[in-house]
């Protein structure tokens, strides 16, 4: 129902078809609020309880999010915040995803909880979840405690091709968040904008998870397992902290009856596209990597590759495919870490051990490094940045 | 198998038609020639020899020869010739209107893939060559490159004579050019070959439309291109042919399952409805959950063989479409062999992704 809503009302999708609808958005020219002021805080809290709520039970996603937005865990994200002399920054305008779906809800709710005044830009045709998500979001917004959030929080869509808006639209931002695809963000970032507009990008990124098969026991392998399915199984290994490359470090008794247990988790029939799409990626892959094997499971395909060639993750395809490259030593990650590495998801390994590799010059990426199980909770510190500190303004005062 | 055997096998298939050869006998003859292929491929491309390790190494039947997804061929250059022996490159267009496969041809294949089409369709249209109506605008033969659709057109056009084609450069009805060509070969035999959707949409449609009824008593119509829009507008072959029928008079007609990646071992439907397995080629039936293979009459992913292919390594090939075989040596139609029909294509997968933002185009 939600898409074909109204122009122009309050708490609903506002169309923008020229710079006149830009310029006549309730929130131009809106004030901003406090850092973590009370009525943000209240609208998350009333926000979880509501995505908490059984109907959505079904939506892992939502459920998740729900969570996420709980007093307590938001008090934790944020205690960075300092209240007294950080101001939010003012207009920050979103671009969403397509199709992850509830991924930008996390970074407006930042910008948000800052005091900001926001913009989310979404795409014009929506999920099922999301669709969920925004009447969800509505039925809060439109509660009259919410009045003014409503008014300097405000959804839109435009037709990608319009150039008048676009450009309008990013010229009012104070900042912008940007999530997508290399060149999506490349072309938001070519638009005009504000000479001091802060960017924050989330571009193409991908995802790792190290396991040490060494410290692993029989007793583990369930628990560790769970964790590797709730990082991959959500959005379908599309998020880009879902991990596609495995790297065993170690002994490989254990390896079989770990992703077995992990393929026998999946309980949905996988889609009828699924081992057609996985032959295409173990056949690419062999092409220009040595495949030293293909195990396919019931929903899981896991290849495992020779560490002695480069991997191009580019014709990984997700399709719940694990590339696992064997590996005797920590030291051996260094050649695959590069720049797009993300998050690297561990178990088995000190967290002392991984931050001293970590931290040697030549390691130009991963951002993240969080337990198996971790890879999807969202923090305000994501792909290196701190949100909370991008999305405010520090006033020294001496 | 050597390539003396190889090629003595496929002397063997030129002079059994549809008729002679049980399956039985097919196979074991393909089967050679399928070992032959692989090892010829496996020394001459590195790539097929890399992915073919990963599968069964053991050939004793069909279902052990490694196949290569048909997907691969839009993704790579893959060929088992050195350069200076690519004789033509085809390119399909592919109904997904993205990037196009590239199979690469010397002048071996190139000719057995012409010789076996010859041989193929002579069975169902007869050797001598008719006057032929093309339903198509002659301009698709002017585009530089090989695409699939002016190899068909070019390839089928070796069955006609007196070429005439049917649609202007914009695809409406050429009905001036339709009217000489009635005029001129009323109530003999002649040859109409198209696209299917073109066949339906532009011509067939569009004959309606005009209140045109035409009467090619002994016409034949040869089409081939896939019925995905057909089904998304609703029609059967059934209704396909009831309607030619009632605009054109033609009681005979033959659509053909073929793609780039195989050209020349087509697979055409006979008088009973089905399609066939030329003595050239066979298919078996994958289970799109396992890709295991499938008992005759259970539907999945038709894996095509065919004995053409020596300078790239398509033999063998999974395709995306979803097809069942209905039976093999028992059609009604008398001719051996498997037969099958196809019931569609697999769906597009759906790619979700932090990697596509909100329909940017910002440009």
């Amino acid at each position: 129902m939600i898409r074909q809503v109204l122009v122009m009302s309050k708490s609903k999708i506002f169309y923008l078809a020229n710079e006149k609808d830009v310029s006549k958005l309730p929130v131009v020219g809106q004030s901003c609020d406090d850092v973590l002021n009370t009525q943000a805080l209240a609208f998350t809290s009333v926000l979880s309880r509501h995505l908490l709520n059984d109907k959505f039970k079904m939506q892992s996603e939502i459920v998740a999010l729900g969570f996420w937005l709980r007093k307590s865990n938001l008090a934790k994200q944020f205690t960075s915040a300092s209240v007294g002399t950080t101001k939010p920054i003012g207009l920050v305008v979103h671009y969403t995803p397509a199709n992850v779906d509830t991924m930008f809800v996390y970074s407006w709710i930042c910008s948000l909880v800052m005091g900001n005044c926001n913009v989310i830009r979404l795409n014009s045709t929506l999920s099922a979840l999301q669709n969920f998500l925004l009447e969800a979001i509505f039925d809060v917004l439109s509660k009259p405690e919410f009045d003014e959030l409503a008014l300097s929080n405000i959804f839109v869509q435009y037709d990608r091709n319009n150039e008048v808006v676009a450009n309008s639209l990013s010229q009012l931002a104070d900042g912008r968040v940007l999530w997508g695809g290399d060149e999506s963000v490349l072309s938001i970032r070519r638009l005009p904008i504000k000479p001091r507009c802060r960017d924050i990008s989330f571009a193409d990124r991908y995802s790792a998870s190290l396991i040490d098969g060494d410290e692993l026991s029989k007793e583990d392998i369930q628990k560790i397992a769970e964790g590797f399915y709730r990082d991959l199984h959500p959005f379908e290994q599309q998020a880009c902290s879902s991990p596609k490359i495995v790297f065993w470090l170690g002994e490989k008794e254990h390896f079989d009856s770990f992703f077995i247990e992990v393929d026998s988790l999946f309980k949905e029939k996988p889609a009828i596209t699924l081992k057609n799409e996985q032959l295409i990626t173990q056949q690419s892959l062999a092409l220009t990597n040595r495949v030293e094997s293909c195990d396919v499971y019931n929903t899981l395909s896991v290849v495992t590759v020779n560490a002695q060639f480069p991997l191009d993750i580019n014709i990984h395809t997700g399709n719940f495919t694990l590339w696992v490259v064997p590996i005797s030593q920590l030291t051996d990650l260094e050649r695959y870490v590069d720049e797009k590495l993300q998050t690297l998801t561990y178990a088995g390994i000190a967290q002392e051990k991984l931050i001293k590799f970590l931290m040697k010059p030549s390691i130009k990426g991963i951002d993240r490094v969080v337990p198996i199980g971790n890879a999807l909770a969202f923090s305000q510190i994501w792909d290196g940045y701190g949100l909370t500190n991008q999305l405010t303004r520090r006033i020294e005062v001496q | 198998m050597s390539e003396l055997s190889y090629r003595h096998n496929l002397d063997t298939l030129f002079e059994a038609g549809f008729f002679s050869l049980n399956q039985s006998q097919k196979s074991t003859i393909l089967l050679n020639c399928f070992r032959y292929l692989h090892v010829h491929h496996a020394a001459r491309c590195e790539e097929y020899q890399r992915i073919s390790a990963l599968m069964s190494s053991d050939l004793k039947g069909y279902e052990d020869l490694p196949y290569l997804a048909v997907r691969l061929f839009k993704l790579h250059e893959l060929k088992s010739i050195p350069n200076i022996d690519v004789f033509k490159t085809l390119t399909s267009s592919g109904t997904t209107g993205q990037i196009p496969a590239r199979i690469f041809l010397d002048k071996e294949t190139s000719a057995r893939q012409s010789k076996v089409l010859v041989n193929i369709m002579q069975q169902f249209i007869g050797k001598q060559r008719l006057p032929m109506l093309i339903i198509d605008s002659p301009s698709s033969l002017k585009n530089a490159k090989f695409s699939a659709r002016n190899a068909g057109i070019q390839g089928m056009a070796f069955f006609g004579r007196e070429h005439a084609y049917a649609l202007h450069e914009d695809m409406s009805l050429n009905l001036e050019v339709v009217n000489q060509f009635v005029e001129k070969h009323k109530d003999k035999p002649v040859l109409l070959f198209g696209f299917t959707f073109m066949v339906w949409l532009n011509f067939i449609q569009a004959l309606k439309k005009q209140k045109v009824q035409l009467s090619f008593n002994e016409g034949k119509l040869v089409h081939s291109g896939g019925w995905k829009k057909l089904i998304q507008q609703q029609v059967s072959n059934d209704i396909f042919k009831e309607t030619v029928y009632q605009v054109t008079q033609i009681e005979k007609v033959h659509n053909f399952y073929g793609m780039a990646e195989q050209v020349g071992s087509v697979f055409v439907e006979c008088e009973k409805g089905y399609l066939h397995a030329p003595p050239f080629a066979d298919l078996i039936i994958r289970d799109p959950y396992t890709l295991k293979p499938m008992l005759n009459g259970e539907t999945g992913l038709i894996q095509v063989l065919s004995v053409i292919p020596t300078s790239y390594p398509g033999y063998s090939l999974l395709t995306e479409d979803v097809g069942t075989v209905l039976g093999e040596d028992d059609c009604k139609c008398g001719r051996l062999g498997r037969y099958f029909r196809v019931e569609g294509r697999l769906p597009k997968t759906e790619v979700r992704g932090c990697s596509d933002t909100a329909g940017v185009s910002h440009v």
